[in-house]
């Protein structure tokens, strides 16, 4: 199957949007509908991310979303002209920590490692690329976790 | 997402239905922080028709639950589906948080303070 892009203004308003074109992306593909939601939750923090934090405030840019959907890899892309980024460098939130001292940041981000099989953000001409990779199970009984 | 709020005496059960994510969970914590200032103290939060938490979500959870608890209120969530519960379990909420599995259970942890 080709590769099929969306192009949408960094602004949490446009989330619907996002995940519409990823459901019908995930319906076209076939992929079962648990790794869909745990895609759909990973996309919603990094296009949030994008929003809150790749442009300047008062100048909202662009997100691009690209689906490559294969028989046994199922990626999303998520693209943007802003300020680059590595979420390598966030700390890691305190899990262990008592509600009192629970801080309500670094959670995000935490999640997209935890939903998907495969995270990686690279510099790629002069744009930020976020790609969430999920590995299609082989069989009915394996499911990627 | 739709909040359905029943009284039982002095305690609330709200009904939380659609999606906590980042569009959502303002209305959340303002209506949760509404009822807490209107004098609320005893809560349980019915998840059953929730489908869906992100980060966004979550943080509305913290921001609502610890004035609440500091000022000596009780708050029990309920029923998550397998889904919210997940992301509960992977970011240490499902210890942080009381959670039960039915609502007579969670009605009598509130009671019970």
């Amino acid at each position: 199957m080709n590769a099929v892009t969306r192009r949408l203004p960094a602004t949490v308003e446009q989330l619907p949007a996002a995940q519409a074109f990823l459901k019908s992306g995930i319906e076209q593909a076939g992929l079962d509908p648990h790794l869909g939601g745990r895609l759909a939750l990973a996309l919603e923090e990094v296009f949030v991310n994008i929003c809150h934090y790749a442009y300047p405030p008062g100048q909202p840019g662009e997100i691009e979303l690209r689906i490559s959907p294969s028989a046994e890899r199922f990626v999303l892309d998520v693209l943007d002209d802003g300020q680059p980024f590595d979420p390598a460098n966030l700390p890691e939130p305190d899990l262990a920590a008592t509600l009192e001292q629970r801080t309500v940041g670094g959670l995000g981000w935490f999640l997209v490692r935890q939903m998907v099989t495969e995270l990686s953000c690279r510099r790629e001409q002069g744009r930020n690329l976020v790609s969430l990779v999920m590995q299609q199970p082989a069989d009915e009984g394996g499911r990627a976790s | 997402m739709d909040i359905e709020i029943t009284f039982q005496g002095d305690l609330r059960v709200l009904k939380v239905s659609g999606q906590l994510d980042a569009l959502s969970s303002a209305d959340y914590e303002q209506r949760l922080n509404r009822l807490v200032a209107e004098g609320a103290r005893q809560l349980v939060v019915d998840f059953g028709p929730l489908v869906y938490i992100s980060s966004a979500g979550l943080r509305a959870l913290l921001n609502t639950s610890k004035p609440l608890l500091a000022q000596g209120g009780a708050l029990v969530y309920v029923n998550l589906q397998p889904g919210v519960r997940e992301v509960f379990e992977m970011t240490g909420l499902l210890s942080l948080f009381r959670v039960c599995d039915s609502l007579p259970e969670a009605i009598a942890a509130v009671q019970a303070g």
